[in-house]
């Protein structure tokens, strides 16, 4: 076994070109896009009192709905089958937190299931209402964050213009905000070392993206 | 002997299991359509990864807004393919079981590359056709049916999945298979006397046992018993190349269509653009061929490059040979099976 010691040595040449020659997947990419709007209602109680989504979706994965709910092929989405479809997406979206973050000074804040999602069909184009509300009471104290992304990176949200980043209510009087919109590849070069460790931290792989996702910064 | 296969079998292991450890969520976050099951990477390849996802959703975003405005301009068809050809080139390079499962049985069995560009092809388009079709017979017969588009994507997902980890067990079962065969010899050599224990073929074996040896010799030939304990990978290949093997590669595969396809498919067919339909998932999928034999080739370049480097002809070299084709197959196994359970968890 002399060349046993000879071969330790190749190891590293070797493993290295084992790395190339295994075929390496990667991340799933957006097939849905959707415009967003996003309003923050302050309550009179000095907390957040509901975050109002509208979600328009884009035409071709509209018409992929429209062959999947329509029951009764008219080509059209009759109102029952368009509660169908608001159902579908209340219970699966619950995985992905209504893709809706929220922060105060950091911490993450859950959020409690919509009671019910509002789908409509316009011009060929799906048009999603729903609001949620925050598990425990949000203060409108210190830095908070609110952000819509999906963190499987399947759907891609876009807030159009930052007047689609909205404050509603007298408690924000007092607070100032600024919509953060990260570019890619600034976010890459800055965080190529703590990107490498959440990928290998986190199995999913998923929960970098929110560095991606455009954000509306609120400081009170 | 045995300890360092072993030692060079571990890190392809480790590296196997590492690289499907994190197939995301099969199903798709709104609860139509279904997602594409991928996998996540990161480390010195994850802003590789992020770039080609940028270029992809881009081309993807143009070609969908090509076949919009193919409702009012025809001649917006020419775009169209050429878009689809490259969303084809860059979707493949990301996510997806295809390339993974093409590169390693291209790895694990040695296939020509001739052949590979073949199979990575006829797999390509494959997946064109099912899409088409799916969409097709989604719309002309599964609405109103109780089963959705959605649900049959699914069900043919879980199909080419479960194919996929049948087939890396078979071509790992193969492997192993041809590489104990030689190993039995060892413990038995066969001798052929004319002695009382003759059977009824007029041959009998006797078993002889060889302990103490030195496995030398020139390639693995054992010259104290007789057989070549590392047999060269080579000659454990089969000549023939597969047919039904390639073939059961390339169905498992294109079983499974992509969702880009679905969604251009069943935007098309809403909106009466049946040619423009056809050619753009077409096109998507000479693309996408072009990608997978591009990464296939670079996987099979590379393991010989390692051979190389190990020594083609010595002993380390045979190692080196047996555990990246071990490797391989124990990839697609693992590949399958992690897929399915994506798929089976939406």
């Amino acid at each position: 076994m002399g060349n046993s010691l000879h071969m330790r040595h190749r190891s590293s040449i070797l493993a290295a070109l084992g790395v190339l020659s295994l075929p390496l997947p990667a991340l799933a990419h957006p097939h849905i896009f959707a415009e967003a709007r996003l309003e923050i209602v302050a309550g009179d109680d000095g907390n957040i009192a509901e975050l109002q989504n509208v979600w328009r979706f884009d035409e071709v994965f509209s018409s992929s709905v429209l062959l999947d709910f329509d029951k009764n092929t008219n080509l059209k989405l009759d109102p029952s089958e368009l509660a169908g479809l608001g159902e579908t997406m209340r219970k699966s979206l619950a995985d992905f937190h209504y893709f809706t973050t929220i922060t105060l000074n950091g911490a993450s804040m859950p959020i409690n299931k919509p009671d019910v999602i509002h789908v409509s069909l316009k011009d060929n184009q799906l048009l999603v209402l729903f609001s949620v509300k925050p598990q425990q009471p949000v203060p409108l104290r210190g830095r908070l964050t609110f952000g819509i992304y999906d963190p499987s990176l399947y759907t891609s949200i876009d807030f159009p213009t930052d007047g689609d980043l909205v404050l509603k209510g007298a408690g924000f009087a007092k607070c100032q905000h600024k919509v953060v919109r990260p570019d890619p590849d600034e976010v890459i070069s800055q965080n190529s070392a703590t990107l490498t460790d959440a990928f290998f931290n986190d199995p999913t792989g998923t929960d970098m993206t929110k560095l991606f996702a455009t954000r509306l910064e609120v400081t009170c | 002997m045995l300890s360092a296969k072993r030692a060079l079998l571990l890190p392809a292991l480790v590296l196997a299991v590492a690289a499907v450890a994190g197939v995301a969520h099969a199903q798709s976050p709104l609860g139509v359509g279904s997602a594409e099951p991928a996998f996540s990477i990161g480390g010195p390849f994850g802003p590789f990864f992020a770039w080609i996802n940028t270029h992809q959703q881009a081309f993807y975003r143009s070609l969908t807004g090509a076949l919009k405005a193919m409702r009012q301009d025809p001649s917006a068809l020419t775009g169209l393919i050429g878009l689809s050809f490259a969303y084809g080139v860059f979707h493949a390079a990301g996510p997806g079981h295809g390339k993974a499962v093409i590169s390693s049985y291209m790895i694990a069995n040695e296939v020509e590359l001739k052949r590979g560009v073949v199979i990575s092809l006829l797999s390509a388009l494959l997946q064109g056709v099912v899409a088409v079709a799916l969409v097709g017979v989604a719309y002309v017969a599964l609405r109103g049916s109780g089963i959705t588009m959605t649900q049959a994507t699914q069900a043919m997902e879980i199909a080419s999945f479960a194919m996929v980890a049948l087939f890396g067990a078979w071509l790992l079962w193969r492997k192993l298979r041809t590489l104990r065969l030689p190993s039995i010899a060892i413990s038995a050599p066969l001798t052929v006397t004319s002695g009382a224990g003759r059977g009824p073929t007029g041959l009998s074996f006797q078993a002889v046992e060889v302990t103490d040896h030195d496995p030398s010799g020139d390639n693995g030939y054992c010259e104290a018993c007789g057989v070549s304990h590392m047999p060269d990978p080579a000659m454990l290949r089969a000549n023939e190349f597969n047919l039904r093997e390639a073939w059961s590669a390339i169905v498992a595969v294109g079983l499974r269509p992509c969702s880009g396809a679905i969604l251009v498919m069943s935007f098309a067919l809403l909106n009466g653009l049946y040619l423009g339909g056809v050619l753009s998932v077409l096109a998507m999928s000479l693309g996408t061929a072009i990608t997978v034999t591009l990464l296939a080739t670079l996987a099979v370049t590379a393991k010989d490059v390692a051979i190389r480097i190990a020594g083609e002809r010595s002993h380390t070299g045979r190692v080196v040979g047996h555990a990246i084709e071990i490797g391989g197959a124990l990839f697609v196994l693992l590949v399958g099976l992690s897929l399915l359970g994506a798929a089976l968890q939406a």
